[in-house]
């Protein structure tokens, strides 16, 4: 991992700085996803001296305490975008547009809450005005193959999911095949399944990133995961791994 | 695979979950993404956790969620390449020097 030190040194040969230093976009969250009205449960005593910190700091400190937060977290961020563009080109571009407008509206996160959340909502809200029209959707969200399988499983153990020899079979398959089954989901499903069984945020959380009402996470996250475990079932049959039937 | 149910002639595992699937246990099945998703009450995921670790096809359907849930994970795991890393730094450096 390339240390803030090499990095300063090496910018990106002709990246235009100008995206940085533009102000936040519209579309950066407006004020913090869950940090003006999220309960200061754990922040407690601490959270008055926390919430001046943002009154009181220089304009370097502000920036060193976003690198702290923040830059830990790249790796996450860059993994989800490459689910959300399926590409890496789009998704490192996706993840520097979106470190740049966290960056702008920082001011704007309360210290104490949660940061991660904070972060995907941009990331989530960047990708949807930016990126998402420009790629193809793979799969309808109307796919009849869900009710289909959900049918045919509906009086079974299986019903809630794979078979265990299924898993075994996709386990030995590998991450590719689990990848491509997520890439064929469409956004909406995509995005929720990611957020609920790779993030494993609540499912309030995922309402709050992806700006859509709880019972709609609840509704796509149950059809999304239905989908990605027919299609993973589908792959590890059609990949002829012994899976009884 | 894991291990056979002893004794148990080995049979088609639809024909097996179709035989032994009770009410309880399609109220398991129903709520278990909900459960490993901690999203339920404690007490209604008390009582589902007794009915699963009590039967063992509901055992099996969870443990089969959760390994999928984990290979899910697993594939998903990347490394931001390290060009990103020094251009969103560098990003920042040349607002704060702004």
């Amino acid at each position: 991992m390339s240390t803030p030190e090499d990095a300063v040194t090496k910018p990106r040969e002709g990246a235009n700085p100008s995206p940085a230093v533009e102000a936040p976009a519209a579309d950066a969250p407006a004020p913090a996803v869950e940090a003006s009205d999220a309960p200061a449960v754990d922040a407690q005593d601490g959270a008055a001296e926390e919430v001046d910190v943002r009154e009181t700091e220089t304009e370097a400190e502000r920036t060193a305490r976003f690198e702290e937060g923040a830059l830990p977290l790249l790796d996450q961020l860059y993994s989800a975008a490459l689910r959300m563009t399926r590409n890496p080109a789009d998704a490192e571009d996706l993840v520097q547009e979106a470190y740049a407008k966290a960056y702008g509206s920082f001011q704007q996160f309360r210290p104490g809450t949660n940061l991660k959340a904070w972060l995907y909502r941009i990331l989530t809200n960047t990708y949807i005005n930016s990126y998402r029209k420009k790629q193809r959707e793979p799969l309808q969200s109307d796919s009849g193959d869900v009710e289909d399988w959900e049918i045919a499983r509906a009086a079974s153990h299986s019903s809630a999911g794979l078979r265990s020899a299924e898993v075994e079979a996709l386990d030995r398959l590998g991450d590719s095949v689990v990848r491509d089954a997520l890439a064929e989901l469409s956004d909406d499903f995509r995005l929720v399944v990611y957020l609920a069984d790779v993030e494993g945020f609540a499912y309030k959380e995922i309402a709050e990133i992806m700006g859509t009402p709880i019972g709609t996470v609840m509704s796509r996250l149950h059809r999304g995961r239905a989908q990605l475990r027919a299609l993973l079932a589908d792959h590890a049959r059609e990949l002829g791994m012994k899976v009884p039937s | 695979m894991t291990a056979e149910p002893t004794g148990a002639p080995r049979e088609p595992r639809a024909e097996a979950d179709e035989r032994e699937v009770s009410q309880e246990c399609r109220a398991a099945l129903e709520h278990l993404a909900e459960l490993l998703d901690h999203a339920m009450a404690d007490s209604d995921a008390d009582v589902l956790r007794a009915h699963i670790e009590a039967c063992d096809p509901c055992t099996e359907a969870a443990d089969a969620e959760e390994h999928v849930r984990a290979l899910i994970r697993r594939a998903c795991v990347e490394k931001a390449p390290s060009q990103l890393r020094v251009r969103i730094v560098s990003q920042l450096v040349v607002r704060t020097s702004r």
